[in-house]
């Protein structure tokens, strides 16, 4: 198990600088220059400007000399300065990841709670009305657009029924919270500040809802077939032949062996979310990765895109490592190596 | 052919409801001129700008006065040719991928899963802003983007099956018996495989449309004016009043999402030869 | 079981790594005092990326300089760039037009206490003179040297006489800072400022706000300046809202989430119209939207020609344009804005088809012929330049001329249009300073020497057009208004005959405030809203 640690943790620092190195290589592929993103237009008509501005962000030197710097200072725990913000990127990173991670954090529990429990039923009760309905939900789980259902979940619960807040994290002329995790409903947990978590949760729970339902109806999908699949299995019918309850067949047995697609659509789904979330975020004013990303991305700030890229990297690369010691779990017949 | 003739006879509700849907889609798609009242171009018309559905135009009309109902007949040719396109070049690439890293093993596996890894792990948006713009926005290139970002999910998903096929007793005893690694990967493992990466499939046919909207709705899929979904509906997102502009295009999107699932899940639950006894 | 409780107490573990364990040390801390504080939301994308008015160039850049910072001379509320003397008492110019000696009132303290003396000024200007790599350098580069004879007077020396000097004045890149204080965090006249991090956070001025926080992307919380030297107004802070979506703007607004949604433009502005306790209200803006035909032959023979470019003009629907930008928008002859000195508007149904089709005979090109409209994916107050451009396409087929939209990242484009790489694009232009000398960049020219648009459309100065320059440079310098219109007229005219450019639409600005909470809420372009005539109810 240590060997199996420490071999990954050496790999995901080659993956890692592999994404650091596709980053430079597209900057240089992209035929443009963040100096036509960041200055104005007639700052851009200026050769004084653009030239001081140049020199400024060592635009001037070759792309390999570029990418030397940058990595030497990653390894001093400097990740450079954004072009477009002019801040140290580690702070804006700060700044917009627990946002992020506290969304796709609730989607997730979302998806996965109901996800396997509506799977599990849909299972049990194949074919029945039951599984018509929940397949119904599922399968509009993963058909809707979230950029256009975003819209419409707000502007029917939000805009008409006015049942929540229209966006952003947290009302402002009441809570200006600071310090603390960044991650809202835990700080106004540790707090004891009940104000803060009932209006931080209204706030969280449509972006939420609009972001976990796509990978609900993905694990609702997975749960129901795998489990169907198990509990036509031999050893189940023999379980069943024995006089053993359904219920314990279904716990008991069948669930462990159809968890382990389940397992890897749930880390393809929170991978998912990282996606969504530009949509999201936008939609619902959430100040998070996604939309820093994005900007980050349409002003060719090659800095922070590389910033970006390896945080969502790093949390994949977790994501992963925790799936692959889960799948060691449930099934101890895999081995690491 | 057999497995649709199968799911009908077996009056498979949502199957039946899917087929429908997609061949109505289908036939839309290949009739679109003659069952558009208007030109989705070229009937520009600022004097009828923003009219809501009416007999005249059953969807209502855009803001530049265009009938929304034939561009949503017209989108449909888009859509589905990128979704369909996507999801097969994702699923070659993958299953071969994925195949050889999981049947390998060790060293191979290790640098085949983190290279995935490495691509997976980009920010999908950003990698497919980058691809679109340096290659230059239109049809092709934006499914290329979506392939190059979509192919590491089904080389996952087609590892773990062979690495789980991989462990059962059957497979020890034909490498036992002396077959060799190919003739165990092809007659072995991958009909092993193709049932849960068929699922995927058609539950990615619908995703891979939803994305290539998603795409056109960032101004990186189609160029204006081609009719197409997820750009009609970020025409009407700064317009939410106006709702018919985005919510019969959304409205398209979702219905053809659904009605490829529901033929997945149909043809799930007859490939799997376990399910077919059950059924 | 057993093994499901293990993967819980993993997934528990992972978490709680995740999240960190460092404490809460302070808590929310809503309105402590109990009388009742006065404060105004407002939702905006403001795109602001720098609090540092030494770097500020973003459109709402001068929303927040204008409530954190004093200048010498500050925009006339509600006018167009007019100035109107603020910290100066007046000034003297003197017979060269260089050299401007300011008088400074001798009551301005900075929120800190300290005194506001001419030094500050110096001090404040000195820093962006040394900030070549800056945005707002372009505003202050005019100035040769500026110094401080004493405590109340600022003697600024230009490199050439410039008559939208006092103009640029009323900028953000001309904000006076505490200069003490800005020191003490790493602030330098001298070259090597290393104050922006610290400003991005914190304000420095004597306006009647303080910036409180600044979250980019979130929100920026104004409070009241305690020590303002001014009339205060009746508002306790000040928060802007960052809310990049349209609808979450009329959605907060409606209830009461906002007080003020600065996105709209008139047609999203009509989910609002007539809803109880909502006022829906135009400002005019500078910002113009034009097509560009560049005049460089090899990337098409057939739109570089003058005569084409002229057929353009006349093929436009210009109807059609304030259609689709909506209530208060207005169509420039070209590129002098309404607002500026002598402006010309181009009457609405100036489309002439017939016209239009003889040039086209005329340059050869009866039969039409195909070219590339490049159009980023970006709008103009909300209007989208790919509605524009399909509306471009459908008029010019009327000349047989077959457009292929091509729609690109904005940055893209923009550094397509830095080296003349495209035939014909869809641009908008907003001023850096409001007069009209700023509007000379759409001149010819060519070169190091040459204008920014002279440069992206390889329009050469010749003896043809040596016309526009002789007129410009008399309005660059002429300070009586009347006779400065006059010659604007002139050029303008003289412009018309021959340019790659057709100018499409002036915009307006569309805004919604809460009329229950606000009684005054008034705008110009420079500020946007004007944070410091706010009136609360």
């Amino acid at each position: 198990m240590v060997r199996f640690l420490l071999r990954r943790l050496a790999l995901t620092i080659v993956l890692l600088l592999g994404v650091t190195v596709m980053v430079f290589l597209i900057s240089h592929l992209v035929p443009s220059n963040p100096v036509a993103a960041n200055l104005s237009q007639t700052a851009l008509a200026d050769p004084e400007i653009v030239a001081a501005y140049e020199a400024k962000w060592g635009l001037d030197k070759p792309l390999s000399e570029q990418y030397f710097i940058y990595i030497t200072n990653i390894f001093k725990g400097d990740f450079g300065t954004s072009i477009r913000t002019g801040r140290p990127i580690l702070q804006d990173l700060k700044q917009y990841f627990p946002a992020t991670l506290e969304l796709s954090l609730l989607a997730m529990l979302i998806a996965i709670v109901f996800g396997i429990s509506f799977g599990i039923i849909s299972a049990v009760w194949q074919n029945k009305p039951i599984d018509q309905l929940l397949r119904a939900i599922s399968v509009s789980g993963v058909s809707l657009p979230s950029f256009w259902f975003a819209l419409l979940i707000m502007s029917v619960f939000s805009g008409t029924l006015k049942w929540f807040p229209s966006g952003g994290r947290i009302n402002p002329r009441l809570f200006n919270p600071t310090g603390g995790t960044g991650l809202y409903l835990l700080d106004a947990l540790s707090w004891g500040d009940w104000g803060m978590l009932s209006d931080s949760l209204a706030h969280l729970i449509l972006p939420a809802l609009v972001l976990g339902f796509f990978t609900m109806g993905l694990i609702t999908r997975q749960t129901r077939s795998n489990l169907l699949e198990t509990m036509s299995m031999d050893y189940i019918r023999t379980a069943r032949a024995k006089g053993m309850r359904e219920s314990r067949v279904v716990c008991a047995h069948a669930l462990n062996n159809a968890l382990i697609p389940v397992i890897t659509v749930s880390g393809m789904g929170f991978c998912n979310l990282l996606g969504g979330m530009v949509f999201v975020e936008k939609i619902f004013s959430w100040p998070g990765i996604g939309q820093y990303a994005y900007l980050s991305a349409i002003t060719l700030d090659f800095p922070a895109i590389c910033g970006v890229s390896l945080l969502i990297a790093a949390t994949y690369v977790v994501i992963n490592l925790l799936i692959d010691i889960l799948y060691g779990i449930i099934d101890p017949r895999i081995r690491y190596q | 052919m057999n497995a649709i003739k199968q799911l009908l006879k077996q009056k498979n509700f949502m199957f039946t409801l899917g087929l429908i849907i997609c061949v109505a889609w289908i036939l839309v798609a290949l009739f679109a001129s003659l069952l558009s009242p208007y030109d989705p171009v070229k009937d520009q018309n600022l004097a009828i700008r923003f009219k809501p559905p009416s007999s005249a135009h059953y969807f209502g009309t855009d803001s530049l006065g265009r009938d929304v109902f034939s561009r949503v007949l017209y989108g449909s040719r888009i859509s589905l040719a990128a979704g369909l396109v996507t999801v097969l070049i994702s699923f070659f690439v993958g299953l071969l991928f994925g195949g050889i890293a999981g049947y390998v093993g060790g060293i191979v596996d290790d640098f085949m899963m983190r290279f995935s890894e490495m691509v997976q792990s980009f920010p999908p948006l950003i990698l497919a802003m980058v691809i679109a713009a340096a290659l230059g926005p239109n049809i092709t290139n934006s499914i290329i983007a979506m392939a190059i970002i979509w192919w590491p999910n089904y080389a996952r998903l087609t590892r773990s099956i062979v690495i789980s096929v991989k462990e059962n007793d059957y497979i020890t005893a034909s490498r036992v018996l002396g077959a060799t690694h190919l003739r165990i990967l092809y007659k072995e493992i991958l009909p092993n495989s193709l049932g849960s990466l068929i699922v995927m499939c058609t539950l990615d046919l619908g995703n891979a449309i939803l994305m290539f909207s998603g795409l056109s709705f960032l101004g990186l899929g189609v160029q204006p004016p081609v009719a197409e979904w997820g750009a009609m509906v970020s025409d009407g997102v700064l317009t939410f009043n106006y709702w018919w502009i985005s919510t019969f295009p959304g409205l398209a999107i979702f219905s053809v999402a659904m009605g490829a699932n529901f033929i997945g899940d149909g043809l799930r639950d007859y490939l799997d030869p376990r399910m077919r006894r059950q059924i | 079981m057993k093994r499901i409780v293990g993967i819980l107490l993993l997934c528990a573990f992972v978490v709680a790594g995740f999240t960190g364990c460092s404490k809460g040390s302070s808590g929310a801390t809503p309105g402590e005092g109990e009388t009742e504080q006065k404060v105004i939301v407002i939702g905006a994308q403001s795109d602001l990326i720098t609090l540092d008015p030494g770097h500020m160039y973003e459109p709402y850049a001068n929303m927040i300089s204008y409530a954190a910072y004093d200048m010498l001379y500050r925009v006339q509320p509600g006018t167009m760039g007019t100035p109107t003397p603020s910290v100066a008492t007046g000034v003297n110019i003197d017979e060269t037009d260089t050299v401007y000696t300011f008088t400074l009132r001798d009551d301005v303290v900075f929120a800190s206490g300290n005194q506001l003396t001419a030094n500050d000024v110096v001090w404040s200007i000195n820093r962006v003179l040394n900030m070549k790599d800056s945005n707002a350098y372009s505003n202050v580069k005019i100035v040769e040297k500026v110094e401080a004879p004493d405590d109340k007077t600022v003697v600024i020396t230009l490199t050439e006489p410039d008559a939208s000097f006092l103009v640029k004045l009323t900028s953000n890149a001309y904000s006076i800072l505490d200069s003490a204080v800005v020191k003490e965090h790493g602030g330098s006249d001298s070259g090597n400022d290393t104050a922006k991090a610290w400003l991005d956070t914190a304000s420095a001025g004597s306006g009647p706000f303080i910036i409180k926080s600044w979250t980019p992307k979130e929100q920026l919380v104004l409070e009241k300046n305690a020590n303002y030297w001014g009339e205060a107004g009746n508002i306790d802070s000040i928060i802007l809202r960052e809310m990049p979506s349209v609808d979450a703007q009329i959605t907060a607004l409606q209830n009461g989430e906002i007080d003020i949604a600065l996105g709209l433009n008139s047609e999203t502005a009509k989910q609002l119209a007539g809803k109880e306790g909502v006022t829906i209200a135009n400002g005019s803006t500078a910002l113009m939207t034009f097509l560009v035909m560049s005049r460089d032959e090899t990337m098409s023979k057939e739109m570089s020609n003058p005569l084409v470019q002229e057929a353009v003009r006349f093929a436009l629907d210009y109807e059609g344009y304030l259609t689709l930008g909506g209530e208060g928008c207005t169509i420039p002859l070209n590129f002098v804005q309404q607002g500026f000195a002598g402006a010309l508007t181009r009457k609405a149904d100036s489309r002439d088809l017939e016209e239009a089709q003889r040039l086209m005979a005329e340059a050869g090109y009866a039969d039409g012929f195909e070219i590339t409209l490049t159009c980023a994916n970006n709008n103009s107050e909300g209007l989208e330049w790919t509605t524009i451009a399909q509306k471009v396409k459908q008029d010019l087929a009327e000349i047989k001329i077959n457009v292929k939209i091509e729609t690109l990242e904005t940055t893209l484009v923009y550094e397509k249009m830095r080296d003349a790489a495209m035939p014909f694009y869809v641009m908008f232009w907003s001023p850096d300073y409001y007069d009209i000398n700023n509007q000379f960049a759409f001149l010819p020219g060519t070169g190091d020497s040459g204008t920014a648009y002279g440069n992206r459309t390889k329009w050469e100065r010749t003896a043809a057009n040596e016309k526009m320059w002789e007129l410009a440079n008399k309005i660059q310098v002429e300070t009586d208004t009347t006779q400065r219109a006059q010659y604007a007229e002139e050029l303008q005219e003289f412009f018309a005959l021959d340019n790659p450019f057709a100018f499409l639409l002036q915009h307006a600005k569309t805004f919604a405030y809460n009329s229950n909470t606000l009684q005054h809420v008034s705008y110009n372009d420079l500020c946007k809203i004007e944070l410091c005539e706010l009136v609360a109810k």
